[in-house]
């Protein structure tokens, strides 16, 4: 706990630090854009494969939120079942000040993010005379690292790695045989309240669309004076 | 076979260079440039089965020991002469009536590409995607060593993604013409029945429009 308060600390130093030198450049700016999530080292599943939306506000140039849902499948025991898994959360994304840059094509901006997580997970039995089906509501926190790279000026590539940590339900799977020696999956439901991790790898593709508060910056015109014939 | 590619290719070829030609030297200055372009295909699109990443032969490809044929659609936007974003349909054409056959498999993908020679008329790149299919078998025998019947999984929303690679030849103005492989995967995961996995490659090749919105300055006419 000490060390979350230390990293959060540190952080929020750094973005305090670096504001004298890029004052609300990028701020207000917002993003749309899609995403494919690859789920390892599920506790109850293997490797899962994710497809969603998302998009980001950037409160300035070094603190950006981004708001997500995803959609990823997971295949249990070697098809036995399937694990479904519903996202829908936020993070929050910090640029350390020293390697920070102004949306440099092809230049990497690391940041860090940190978030919390709305989760639905379906867990199904395939065997059709024992579909058994499971489903649970839990919250999630997530924190890890990643990177963009802008390819435009209005669009970047991203690549993040992060630790989703559940808190909710367990649900234990278990393979049971039918009478005739038929293998499949039973769900046990009542195991206590308990954290359950994953580790996602999410490739994103954003489009900056608007600047929410580029308006609202005095002193700026964002239209060369009209000038009338004859002048 | 080989005598068709090689003529397409040649003719294609003989197109894009003859594209290149310089402007008289008292013409306007012509700007070669993908920037800003946006491109719309749509062709028949082959897919045969490949299971590198979905474990062989322990897990049923969808597309097994047939070739599967989509309608796929596509649109692109050139950012600049490097990089684009695409988006693509597919619709799977000649469905499989036996039993445990491919129904339906239609998807969409979202993705970018790089391209790797700037300034030219010839335009290798290569990209990668990320989507959903909505995949569907038809009804099957099955069996749990007890209770045996006819079961029809139902259809299942399924993500995707694919690595992509081709080339593109720009001719006169409007037209172009592609060449592409995507190497799909994805696992389609229903609710009863057995996974079937969406690994294939897919290959589109075609005539292409392309319509330019590049904003020149007053002495520079757009080319393609």
């Amino acid at each position: 706990m000490k060390k979350l308060f230390l990293v959060f600390a540190l952080c929020s130093a750094m973005t305090v630090f670096g504001q004298s030198k890029f004052a609300n450049k990028p701020g207000g700016q917002f993003s749309l854009g899609i995403r494919s999530t690859t789920s390892l080292f599920s506790d109850e599943s293997g490797t899962g494969t994710g497809f969603g939306g998302q998009f980001r506000l950037r409160f300035y140039h070094l603190l950006n939120s981004e708001w997500f849902a995803d959609y990823i499948t997971s295949d249990i025991e070697n098809g036995l079942g399937n694990r479904t898994d519903y996202h829908i959360g936020w993070s929050v994304m910090f640029y350390p000040s020293f390697a920070y840059h102004q949306n440099e094509r092809l230049k990497i901006q690391p940041y860090f993010l940190a978030g919390h997580c709305f989760d639905k997970t379906r867990f199904e039995s395939n065997l059709f005379t024992e579909n058994n089906i499971a489903t649970r509501w839990s919250s999630a926190v997530q924190a890890g690292i990643g990177f963009h790279l802008p390819l435009h000026d209005r669009v970047d590539l991203s690549l993040s790695g992060q630790y989703m940590m559940h808190f909710g339900k367990q649900v234990v799977t278990n393979v049971r045989k039918n009478g005739a020696g038929t293998e499949y999956l039973f769900f046990d439901l009542d195991e206590p309240q308990g954290l359950e991790g994953h580790l996602l790898v999410t490739f994103s593709l954003n489009f900056r669309i608007a600047d929410f508060w580029k308006n609202q910056t005095k002193g700026v015109q964002d239209k060369a004076p009209v000038m009338e014939e004859g002048q | 076979m080989k005598k068709i590619i090689a003529i397409a290719f040649l003719s294609t070829a003989a197109i894009a260079v003859k594209a290149q030609d310089n402007p008289p030297a008292d013409g306007p200055i012509v700007k070669h440039t993908l920037a800003q372009m946006l491109t719309v295909n749509a062709t028949i699109t082959p897919a045969w089965s490949v299971t590198l990443l979905s474990g062989g032969d322990s897990i049923k490809s969808v597309s097994g020991d047939r070739t599967n044929v989509y309608l796929h659609a596509t649109a692109e936007y050139y950012w600049d002469e490097r990089f684009s974003t695409r988006g693509d349909v597919y619709m799977l054409l000649n469905k499989n009536s036996d039993p445990g056959g491919v129904k339906y498999n239609h998807g969409f993908q979202v993705g970018a590409s790089c391209h790797l020679i700037k300034g030219s008329n010839i335009d290798p790149f290569i990209g990668l995607r990320a989507g959903m299919n909505f995949t569907q078998v038809t009804p099957s025998g099955m069996s749990d060593g007890v209770v045996s019947g006819l079961v029809a999984p139902p259809a299942h929303l399924d993500p995707t993604w694919a690595p992509v690679m081709g080339i593109n030849f720009f001719g006169e103005h409007v037209f172009h013409f592609f060449i592409e492989g995507a190497w799909m995967q994805g696992t389609y995961r229903p609710n009863i029945g057995p996974q079937m996995s969406l690994e294939e490659f897919r290959v589109s090749a075609g005539l292409g429009l392309n319509f330019s919105f590049y904003k020149p300055v007053d002495t520079v006419r757009k080319k393609i």
